[in-house]
């Protein structure tokens, strides 16, 4: 019991990792890095606090460091052009150390200051399904970068700033149905997410005629892959965990010979460790995942608003390298600032901190891709969910004498 | 059976069944079942992982330095686990020292290396290929290092002074005492040679294992299991438990599939432990002392 929900968190966590996307492409500079700035009305205060729950400490807090730098950036950019309504923005955050306890007890913390506007957080499907009333209750504004189960729309107060399941699996199969695959099979963990991604691959599959082997589910502890992967030596393509559960099988997959395609969702992009275990059987490999420029050799090519944001990150907290792989990483996780460039348009668009008007004014976005910090254009609507199946890519990983990078399989 | 898979519950299990020969070395004069065992499988992965992986040394510098950091390892691990066990007098001290201690190193390591998996290159590297069957050398050298390192402590209990000594210390430590046996320096060298060969192990089997910095606590639960059902404190059945646990871990997948896996680990464990409480060579262990 213990075991499955650790591995749903890490299973979670990776998923968050993975979204750094961007659908814009134009070399021109971002107009507005912040969202927000001096826009010229009053807040009607002095200072606006942030507040940020997740993992700051223990197995995944590099997940909780990256959202607090990406957001410790996009607070700087704001403040250094005026703040929100002339209020200087402050972030308050708070470890939960991977303890559900410690996240709702943050979540009702903060959900009762009336001086923190915007929350984000707490990462995790399970420990945002906990909190997600107390913030219902109080009115208060909240963004969910790493929070991948459940669904947004029958909130008034909160929003998600990651990428579906529904239209990472719509990608994926469509692209295999383009190239002619004619079947799939999915080695997952028995969790909610592997449950979810079962059902969803079901049904894909049926609706653009591909066959559907099933799901081989994995534990924890296996050692080896093999066993699953030789049941699906026969397909044409294997969906495989995005955590390093999906290493093994990718290692697993090499292994054996295995002919067909290994695809996974976005957080092999961004998981370090991933590559340490799966090493160059990751070459070739397919992610899906939203635009992810950092994997991107020409620069120039990056969406604007996620150059800027990246390269601050970069500048001041630095990158993450696999000393095995070789695979770098930015320590930041853009998704997160876009919540907070998201809240500071909102408000802007407002001109008002009242949370129903806010609310409101993020649900009816439209901010195009190159100007956000994620590179992905937000467009919430009533769903509440930033991003939308136009923002996902299937990438092919390769890797050469000169390190790892992505080409884009969907760019055209 | 696809031979694949019979490697495969062989080199599992020989890793399993040396980290359960640790647990039964420092058992046996200790009657201390060590719950930070694992811990030492981390450490020898964490010195392959630093010295060919990070330093891009040789394989003979890290067995060197994979013995000196057991050694120290197992030194400190007498301490802070002996250490309040004979001073607070509690029947139940050593679970919370071990666990304790297990929690300690675990935080160490993960903290030491964030990447996460410590997986060095491999000593032998390529495969032997049979047919169409493509079996690592790495693995082949995990099968052979269980093999010959029961068999070499099994010498050393039989032929040495400090095996008598240790052997006599499991029998009845008071009496050794007595005999003029130093008690506390066979616990100390039966710390400091479980934690050698679980680090070798973990050494050897990192390049094939997928060994965590901060999962030292599975492989223990995996060396416990191999350890009950060979029968606690039983050298050869360490390596007989190891196998079986190595082998269901395979076979449960392929078979039942890896949801229902633990459900038909531990089921085995009950049932062997309703058939042989002592664990499968446990009672004729017994019978020999």
């Amino acid at each position: 019991m213990r075991t499955k929900a650790r591995t749903g968190l890490v299973v979670a966590a990776v998923a968050a990792l993975a979204l750094t996307g961007c659908s814009g492409k134009s070399s021109a500079p971002a107009t507005d890095p912040t969202g927000g700035g001096d826009a010229g009305w009053s807040a009607g205060t002095d200072s606006i606090k942030i507040g940020l729950i997740g993992p700051m400490t223990g197995p995944l807090g590099v997940l909780g460091v990256s959202h607090q730098n990406s957001l410790q950036v996009q607070i700087e950019a704001l403040n250094a052009a005026g703040g929100i309504g002339g209020a200087k923005l402050e972030l308050v955050t708070r470890d939960n150390a991977l303890d559900p306890g410690k996240a709702v007890a943050a979540a009702n913390e903060l959900a009762g200051d009336d001086s923190v506007k915007l929350v984000v957080g707490p990462s995790l499907t399970g420990f945002y399904m906990a909190a997600k009333d107390t913030y219902e209750q109080n009115k208060k504004i909240n963004c969910q970068p790493a929070v991948s189960g459940g669904s947004f729309a029958e909130l008034k107060y909160g929003f998600r700033s990651q990428e579906q399941a529904t239209d990472v699996v719509n990608k994926i199969v469509s692209y295999l149905a383009s190239q002619d695959a004619k079947s799939i099979g999915l080695i997952y963990e028995n969790d909610d997410t592997g449950k979810a991604y079962d059902a969803l691959l079901k049904q894909a599959t049926a609706d653009a005629g591909i066959e559907y082997k099933g799901m081989q589910a994995t534990r924890e502890d296996d050692q080896s892959h093999t066993g699953y992967v030789q049941k699906f030596m026969d397909t044409d393509a294997i969906f495989i965990s995005n955590n390093i559960s999906g290493a093994k099988t990718a290692a697993a997959a090499v292994e054996l010979g295995y002919k067909g395609k290994v695809a996974s969702g976005s957080g092999m992009l961004l998981n370090i460790g991933f590559f340490e275990a799966a090493g160059d059987a990751m070459n070739g490999a397919l992610a899906v995942a939203p635009t992810y420029d950092w994997l991107v050799r020409d620069k120039d090519a990056w969406a604007p608003g996620y150059r800027t944001h990246i390269d601050a990150v970069v500048d001041q907290f630095g990158v993450n390298t696999g000393p095995k792989s070789g695979m770098t990483t930015p320590k930041g996780a853009p998704l997160a600032a876009d919540c907070l460039y998201a809240y500071a348009a909102a408000t802007d668009a407002a001109q008002s901190l009242d949370p129903d008007k806010v609310a409101a004014a993020i649900a009816a976005l439209d901010i195009p891709a190159d100007q956000t910090p994620s590179g992905n254009g937000i467009k919430p609507g009533e769903a509440h969910e930033f991003y939308g199946e136009s923002d996902i890519h299937v990438y092919e990983v390769q890797k050469d004498d000169k390190g790892w990078f992505t080409n884009d399989l969907t760019s055209s | 059976m696809d031979p694949q898979i019979v490697v495969d519950a062989l080199y599992y299990g020989g890793a399993y069944a040396l980290i359960a020969l640790g647990m039964t070395v420092i058992y046996q004069p200790t009657r201390i079942v060590n719950f930070a065992q694992g811990e030492a499988f981390v450490l020898g992965a964490a010195v392959g992982f630093q010295v060919v992986g990070l330093w891009q040394g040789s394989w003979a510098v890290a067995i060197l330095a994979t013995l000196g950091a057991a050694a120290l390892l197992g030194v400190v691990m007498e301490r802070l686990i002996m250490v309040p066990v004979r001073r607070s007098g509690s029947k139940y001290a050593w679970l919370v020292a071990t666990l304790a201690v297990a929690l300690i190193l675990e935080s160490v390591f993960a903290l030491t290396y964030p990447e996460g998996y410590l997986s060095p290159a491999a000593l032998i590297p390529g495969d032997l290929v049979i047919g169409s069957v493509m079996i690592a050398w790495q693995k082949i050298l995990v099968i052979v290092a269980a093999v010959v390192i029961m068999l070499a402590y099994d010498q050393f209990l039989r032929r040495t002074p400090y095996g008598r000594a240790v052997r006599a210390t499991s029998f009845a430590s008071g009496t050794a005492l007595l005999m003029g046996i130093p008690v506390k320096r066979v616990i100390l060298l039966s710390f400091v040679i479980g934690s050698v060969v679980t680090s070798l192990a973990g050494l050897l089997a990192a390049p094939v294992f997928y060994i965590s910095a901060a999962g030292g606590l599975l492989f223990t639960i995996k060396g416990f299991i191999a350890a009950v059902i060979g029968g606690v404190g039983s050298p050869s059945g360490a390596l007989l438990g190891g196998l079986i646990v190595g082998t269901l871990d395979v076979l449960v997948p392929h078979v039942f599939g890896g949801s229902n896996g633990n459900f038909y680990v531990f089921g085995a464990l009950v049932l062997i432990l309703v058939l042989f409480p002592r664990g499968l060579v446990g009672r004729a262990v017994a019978a020999s002392r």
